[in-house]
């Protein structure tokens, strides 16, 4: 049984689509046709029609309709496969340009091989002290693919991207962060104008990342078509890069709009710029509703004391609310609502909605009092007010002297608040940490946590130990059913390179974690309480010093070869 | 023995994460002892366990040989692999000793092993062959398949004598009876053959493959009805494709071809309930192309086997064919280095030759496509330097890599055909041959 292919003209045809599935591969006419024919008749059935004629096939000889059948069947079909040619391709992808850096040495490869696996911690670290060489290529597509879904990469990759990996990104949507085009712009406008309400919001968000004036723009183009819902979500987009060239569409915002929630985010996001014309009304507003008194203290001595006080830095103003007597109509044009809700006094809750919005700086322009008289001061019913605004003026603006104040005042202002422990002085930073959290049956690592700063030695030495004792009470029975996780990043943040090796394997002064080291191994009784919590101390204390074991390794390759130590 | 490269190591890995895991263990660091003598190789790694892992190591030959206490069921473990890339970049590191009880034992045992086997062969050569059984045997059979045969036939002329427009209505058991009286007729390829019918018809193209099926089944029918008549290797296919086995020591017997085989590419496949792995060999001097063939169960490991990229020399013996493709090496394939580069030819060359083959065996499922200057396009297309192109696999799922290891670059591709698409499965870059089938998990 052979199958002569010569009978069958070979020639190059553009791809047609048949009935049939040929992909893009041609095919030659008579099989498409006879095949076609075959397929035909067997949906009927032999018993009502019989095979007609075949081009290819004219006289086959067959005992029967049926074996005809299925012997033309057989014959086209390894016609088909036989004679199949191929499609002549148009499209012909520009292939990429020359590297400029030389590749990954083997060692340093292996070694972000084990970062990437489960050490991603030291991924930065790596990429940053690797910037001369670039990826293999090979590893472009999945470092492509590290700075989809991790934007606090990207800039570190790119530098190992070099002229392939970018070329790679542009074959590949979902990389185009890495192509340094404004394609991802182009396409988030266009997706803005024709996608769905959430793939809108998104579109938007991504512009106003890259653009805020050209998000703005974009956004007042279908301003006055889109319903309520998606108003509300694309006015609150704009509090990404807020700036004062916000402003004039934030009043018309706030003054015509017709949704309540719209207007309320366009309050909001007006009280945020500083200079605002809403901010200036606002001020006005509250100027008479908070007053400020000094009282004074009856007789001679009461008078000496006073002055004592003031001499002494003491500030006894009180700050007292004035609640107005009518409702002003230019009110409401600002977003005030004049009617209470149930249980709130009217003219409290008229105050309410304007304090809701104040800054701190704006409270001392108003009284002359400085951050601390006023949460000291200020009556109960209203010390929230000045405690939110205090907290926000500490996410936008914290100064070191109001931070300082406001741990002396109220520690718990700023416990949870890195960015504003981030402005104080290292040493301050330090001595806090250690009086607040470094005591023994505390287990809270927020406040070291903050110490992004270089440690001093007598610092760390005693972080260290602080986490080694907090570790080992997790093996003993008796205390602490918590769980005490997160202090390895720290740590590994915190540790400078050559303290590597006393974590490592211990070191004369960390006696605590000296001991823990040497038996972070030992497992439990099975039948232990405590045995979760364990298991959670151990690994990350076995993790970290892997950690440490890879960074050290990392710096050791990379080092300039005139530099090393023992050649 | 030094001729494995970190490269040709990994692409003995079973998935891409042991390779990972294996070379996380490729540092002094991660071994508590390591050892050798000549080419056996051992350590000790501190695993979660109390005890560490003893791993041992045999280079000698082509397939390098694994054992390890670990619990792992995955062949070669990371601790396998971990230790071969530790020797392959720092041979140094390990001193030359005798191997301690744990290695030697390994060691007796496997050559005990090896020589109850040589004796069973030798046993087994030289047991007074019984011509008249076998004769018996084999007319028993050809009775039984012409009987399974008469039936197939039957059945297919009826589908299509009432029309095949109601079949994708027909129950599974319509199938399953006839593929179940094929296995009884002991023709266990048609009764696949029958038993892959109900996932055809859920194609949108159902009609056309269910009558290249029936097309195909009716060719073997017809063939085996002539048997007699036709060219011994014809025959040889004929029986293939009925599913009659071939025994090794039959092939073995026939010449054999000596060559030095390139490793060219490699694909494991899950049929049902089984494992199939493909590796495809190219002669340096003869230029013949041999597909080696390896079986094993889900799960379980299938041997080290060949690492893609490195050449072996040895004989090979052919199955007998029409058009011989599959093979196995009689005694062992010594290793012979790396393969420094490839040659491909045309796309439209490698038609015409899958033509030809197919027209001396019309039922060869697959062949090796090795297309020279060859890019991959954006739209699933390969093309070559004259600027036609096949469709690429639709399992393909490395372009990403391709186009990042070749840059848009034209290259060497190898990969499977099977009439339809191509499936890639290595590309020879300037310095490297690189392997995309060992990326691939489990499979």
């Amino acid at each position: 049984m052979s199958i002569s292919t010569s009978r069958i003209s070979r020639t190059g045809r553009e791809p047609r689509v048949q009935g049939l599935q040929w992909q893009t591969l041609t095919d030659v006419e008579e099989i498409v046709n006879d095949f076609e024919t075959i397929i035909a008749t067997a949906l009927i059935g032999t018993e009502r029609q019989a095979l007609p004629p075949l081009t290819l096939e004219p006289n086959l000889n067959a005992p029967s309709k049926e074996a005809a059948l299925l012997t033309a069947a057989a014959l086209v079909t390894q016609y088909r496969k036989a004679a199949r040619v191929s499609a002549v391709s148009a499209a012909t992808l520009e292939p990429s340009g020359a590297d400029n850096k030389p590749e990954l040495p083997a060692n340093l490869r292996n070694l972000l091989e084990r970062v990437l696996n489960g050490h991603q911690e030291l991924l930065s670290e790596f990429l940053e002290l690797t910037s001369r060489y670039r990826f293999a290529h090979r590893d472009l597509p999945r470092m492509l693919e590290l700075g989809r879904g991790n934007t606090s990469l990207r800039a570190g990759l790119l530098n190992g991207l070099d002229t392939r990996g970018r070329w790679l990104a542009g074959l590949e949507k979902s990389w185009a962060w890495a192509t340094g085009s404004t394609e991802t712009i182009d396409d988030a406008v266009k997706s803005f104008e024709t996608g769905s309400k959430a793939a809108r919001v998104l579109a938007l968000q991504a512009v106003r990342e890259a653009d805020p004036d050209a998000a703005r723009a974009l956004l007042e183009t279908t301003w006055k078509q889109d319903p309520a819902p998606e108003r509300k979500e694309f006015i609150a987009v704009l509090g990404t890069k807020l700036s004062p060239a916000d402003e004039p569409f934030l009043e018309t915002a706030l003054h015509t709009d017709r949704s309540v929630d719209v207007r309320d985010t366009a309050a909001d996001l007006l009280a945020q710029i500083p200079t605002s014309a809403f901010n200036a009304r606002l001020l006005e507003w509250l100027r008479p509703i908070l007053r400020v008194t000094t009282p004074k203290s009856a007789g001679l001595l009461g008078g000496i004391k006073d002055k004592l006080g003031e001499l002494s830095g003491k500030n006894s103003s009180i700050i007292d609310i004035e609640l107005p007597e009518a409702f002003d109509p230019a009110w409401a044009k600002d977003g005030i609502v004049e009617k209470a809700p149930q249980a709130t006094g009217q003219k409290q809750w008229w105050v309410q909605q304007m304090m809701r919005r104040t800054s701190l700086e704006m409270l001392q322009t108003i009284t002359g009092l400085d951050a601390l008289t006023l949460l000291k001061n200020t009556h109960k019913d209203w010390k929230d007010f000045i405690k939110q605004a205090v907290q926000v003026t500490l996410q936008r603006n914290p100064t070191r002297e109001l931070v300082k104040q406001l741990i002396a005042y109220d520690f718990t202002l700023v416990r949870h608040n890195p960015a504003a422990l981030g402005v104080l002085e290292p040493n301050t930073l330090e001595t806090l940490t250690k009086q607040r959290c470094l005591v023994d049956g505390n287990s809270d690592l927020a406040l070291l946590e903050a110490c992004r700063h270089p440690w001093s030695e007598s610092f760390w030495v005693a972080a260290v130990e602080w986490v080694a004792q907090q570790a080992a009470r997790r093996r003993s029975k008796q205390n602490n059913s918590s769980y005490f996780h997160g202090f390895g990043a720290v740590l590994l943040r915190s540790t400078p390179l050559e303290k590597s090796a006393w974590l490592q394997r211990g070191h004369a002064t960390l006696p605590h974690w000296t001991t823990l080291i040497q038996t972070i191994d030992e497992p439990l009784p099975e039948d232990a309480k405590n045995q979760w919590y364990w298991n959670y101390a151990q690994q990350e204390v076995n993790s970290l010093i892997k950690k440490l074991e890879i960074r050290l390794e990392l710096h050791r390759l990379v080092k300039p070869p005139a530099m090393k130590e023992h050649p | 023995m030094t001729n494995w490269t970190a490269a040709t190591i990994l692409a003995l890995a079973p998935d891409s994460s042991s390779a990972s895991s294996g070379k996380g263990l490729s540092s002094r660091k991660s071994w508590l002892t390591i050892a050798r003598q000549g080419d056996i190789l051992w350590g000790e790694c501190q695993g979660s366990g109390k005890h560490p892992y003893q791993t041992r190591l045999d280079a000698t030959a082509a397939e390098p040989v694994f054992k390890c206490t670990c619990p792992s069921r995955k062949f070669p473990c990371k601790h396998g692999l971990g230790l071969f890339l530790l020797f392959s970049s720092t041979p140094d590191q390990f001193t030359e000793t005798p191997p301690p009880t744990w290695v030697a034992e390994w060691l007796e045992g496997r050559a005990g092993r090896a020589e109850k086997k040589a004796e069973k062969a030798v046993e087994a050569a030289t047991k007074p062959p019984d011509p008249k059984a076998a004769e018996k045997r084999s007319a028993a059979r050809d009775k039984k398949v012409r009987a399974g045969l008469e039936e197939l036939s039957l059945w297919t002329s009826d589908l299509v004598r009432g029309g095949i427009a109601g079949v994708q209505s027909k129950g599974y058991a319509h199938w399953e009876s006839m593929a179940a009286r094929l296995v009884d007729a002991q023709a266990p390829t048609l009764a696949r053959a029958v038993r892959g019918i109900p996932t055809l018809l859920t194609r949108t193209d159902w009609q056309a493959k269910l009558l290249e099926e029936l097309g195909r089944l009716h060719l073997t029918i017809q063939a085996y009805g002539k048997i007699e008549t036709l060219p011994e290797a014809v025959q040889a296919d004929v029986r293939g494709a009925i599913g009659y086995p071939v025994s090794t020591e039959d092939v073995l017997a026939l010449s054999g071809t000596t060559d030095t085989w390139q490793v060219i590419a490699q694909s494991t496949e899950s049929l049902d309930r089984i494992r199939a792995r493909r590796t495809w060999l190219r002669g340096s001097i003869t230029q013949a192309s041999a597909l080696i063939l390896e079986f094993g169960v889900p799960q379980a490991p299938l041997s080290a086997g060949y690492a893609v990229g490195a050449s072996v020399a040895g004989t090979l013996h052919f199955y007998p064919s029409n058009a011989p493709q599959r093979a196995i090496f009689s005694g062992e394939a010594i290793p012979a280095g790396q393969i420094s580069t490839t040659t491909g030819s045309s796309i439209a060359a490698n038609l015409e030759r899958y033509a030809a083959a197919l027209g001396r065996n019309p039922w060869l499922e697959r062949t090796l496509f090795s297309i020279g200057d060859t890019t991959l396009q954006l739209a699933g297309l390969v093309s070559d330097s004259s600027g036609l192109s096949l469709p690429v696999d639709s399992r393909f799922a490395h372009a990403q890599l391709w186009h990042a290891v070749t840059g848009g670059h034209p290259a060497t591709l190898h990969g499977e055909w099977n009439g339809q698409a191509l499936l890639p499965l290595a590309v020879t870059l300037s310095d490297e041959h690189f392997n995309f089938a060992h990326l691939e998990d489990g499979a």
